[in-house]
């Protein structure tokens, strides 16, 4: 009985992925599970019933009164707004233009894009399924390889979690009790870097082709209306985040702001209907709904874990766990990386890190990171891994998405070969700012 | 059953006209409060909580018009692979053993919750704070009811269709 008492908080990992793979929605399968542990708990008299009142207190101090967490509705309304009224297709189309002198112009408009809306909608599959549909025909149409042209776009698709605003961050330096400013600044160049990166492979594979836009080519360029539309959206951008930067205005307050900014731009624009509004604000209201449905879920969940002793098992286990720190974040590495085969960051954020926060901030890094400067280190290593996960065949997760929206002509395989130089690429970034820690954390040294 | 379900259906549908509401009411409460801190020099500690409420009823309200609309993330990976059976008898389970308890049990204590908020006269901690915080905190049951509700009315749904 007492065995069983003892490994109950770890039992309760294989039944919640079980059920998870049901296909039920994850929201209510954390809450279910958490509630089906806490009753198990109450036959074994180590969990009282009444401990359920405090999961109410749980979420609403926890969740409900987190003036951190209204910046995530916010910036997904923005993304929404910018996304489709049709201002981030006039924006690819400008940036085609700019670019259409270079070896792989397209492709690099692509990956622009990718890092100018930096997925503020939030979800990956959204998001790359947006950029596949908005580009993937035009580059085609410019022949470029089926391959290279989907590694490319999902690519530049799941960019957005590790670019600041990305709502991963925000909700990643709310569960881990940092700044989210600090966050957005540490994310901030690795982010480019990788855009940087990608704009050298791109360059490099089409300097000797013939994909060229023959179509743009040589007519006469509209500067005009190309600046119109490239300068308030970049502009908008840098706004919301300069003002977080120069810490004129936090993430919230930016938010909001950006949201407002976006709507008054489409209707500047006359790209903005009623109906559309309406639209756009059910599907932030959706995506809320399923973020913090998953966030109370989870709530509710690491509670019973958190009651029936797990916390305590968790540091227990690391405190006679001889491997030293590298280790231990090689381990949590590899664990999110796999993960990321099958959860979207939201789960893989809620769930797991919340149990590792204990370890991660007793971390001691000496020399290589400072102790208050690993937990945001640590959070940008964690962004780009599950990026690198969510394009690694033959189960990342953009890569389905990617199939599903593009021209019926591409294939599996076709995705699976040109996701690869990516990933390598992301294997280099990620081991960069391992390395040279710097990377990450030389922009918050310098602004605060 | 049939007059059950529409109910249903009509009560979370018609709460996305709410989630709209709150959504904008949010926007624009964050630019006001924006523009009265940083241009008029006038820091409003109500204004604050007012964006927190707004965003809590936001979220609260609309679990349950998520549900409906299919829009909470499922791991799809097996369910694709399943017949529309084996879905449908997944997601009565699913109703029943998971989503049903969880929201009875957070419903029970949510009111319990409000309940001692409003008896206890609770209000903000700063003085310039909003009143009546039962107000938000008796969201807390409103929302999880409705996302019974919506559960209810996917289980009957499923039902119909299995016979």
């Amino acid at each position: 009985m007492t065995i069983i008492m003892d490994i109950l908080p770890l039992l309760m990992f294989p039944v919640l992925v079980m059920c998870l793979f049901s296909g039920y929605p994850v929201a209510f399968v954390l809450g279910g599970v958490g509630l089906c542990f806490g009753l198990i708990g109450m036959s074994l008299d180590i969990f009282n019933f009444k401990e359920f009142f405090l999961i109410n207190s749980r979420i609403f101090g926890g969740v409900v009164e987190n003036i951190v967490l209204i910046a995530v509705p916010m910036f997904v309304f923005m993304g929404l707004i910018l996304e489709r009224s049709g201002i981030a297709h006039e924006l690819l189309d400008s940036l085609r233009i700019l670019t259409r002198r270079m070896p792989g112009g397209l492709a690099m408009s692509v990956t622009l894009l990718g890092t100018v809306m930096a997925a503020t909608t939030g979800i990956i599959g959204a998001s790359v399924v947006m950029i596949t549909m908005m580009a993937f025909p035009a580059m085609l149409a410019a022949n470029y390889e089926k391959p290279f042209a989907s590694g490319t776009i999902a690519a530049a698709g799941t960019l957005g979690i590790l670019i600041p605003p990305s709502i991963m961050l925000v909700i990643m330096g709310d569960l881990l009790s940092i700044s989210v400013t600090d966050l957005f600044m540490t994310a901030l160049v690795p982010g480019l870097l990788l855009a940087v990166l990608y704009l050298i492979y791109i360059f490099i594979v089409n300097i000797r082709s013939k994909t060229e836009e023959a179509v743009h080519y040589n007519e006469p360029v509209d500067w005009i209306s190309v600046l119109k539309s490239l300068l308030p959206t970049i502009l908008l951008i840098t706004l919301v985040l300069g003002s977080i930067f120069a810490g004129i205005a936090t993430p919230t307050e930016a938010s909001g702001v950006g949201a407002f900014g976006a709507l008054l731009l489409s209707v500047i624009r006359k790209k903005m209907t009623l109906s559309k509004l309406w639209e756009m604000c059910d599907e932030t209201i959706k995506t809320s709904g399923m973020i913090f449905g998953i966030f109370v879920g989870a709530t509710a969940f690491s509670y019973v874990f958190r009651s029936l002793g797990g916390d305590d098992l968790i540091i227990h286990f690391m405190n006679n766990f001889s491997g030293g720190p590298w280790i231990i974040i090689t381990v949590i590495m590899v664990l999110v990386f796999i993960l990321g085969f099958f959860f979207d960051w939201i789960e893989i954020t809620l769930i797991v890190l919340p149990i590792f926060m204990p370890i991660l901030s007793g971390l001691d890094l000496s020399g290589h990171v400072e102790p208050s400067n690993i937990l945001p280190w640590f959070a940008v290593l964690v962004a780009i891994n599950l990026q690198t996960s969510f394009l690694t065949p033959p189960f990342g997760f953009a890569l389905f998405y990617m199939k599903g929206a593009a021209p019926k002509s591409v294939r599996m395989e076709d995705i699976y070969k040109g996701a690869i130089p990516y990933i390598i690429i992301q294997i280099f970034g990620l081991l960069l700012v391992m390395i040279f820690p710097a990377i990450a954390l030389w922009l918050p040294g310098v602004l605060n | 059953m049939v007059i059950l379900r529409r109910i249903a259906n009509l009560i979370v549908l018609k709460t996305a006209y709410i989630g709209r509401f709150f959504l904008i009411m949010l926007m624009l409460t964050i630019i006001v409060d924006v523009i009265g801190r940083r241009f008029l020099n006038m820091s409003s500690v109500s204004l604050q909580e007012l964006e927190w409420h707004f965003h809590g009823a936001l979220f609260l309200l609309c679990l349950g018009f998520t549900y409906l609309k299919d829009a909470h993330v499922r791991v799809d990976l097996f369910r694709d692979k399943f017949s529309p059976e084996t879905n449908r008898i997944i997601e009565i389970i699913g109703c029943s053993i998971f989503l049903l308890p969880y929201c009875a049990v957070v419903i029970y204590f949510g009111i319990d919750f409000a309940l001692q908020a409003y008896s206890s006269g609770e209000m903000s901690a700063t003085a310039e704070g909003l009143p009546y915080r039962w107000i938000i905190k008796s969201l807390l049951p409103i929302g999880f009811f409705l996302l019974g509700i919506s559960g209810i009315a996917v289980l009957l749904n499923q039902v119909k269709e299995h016979k």
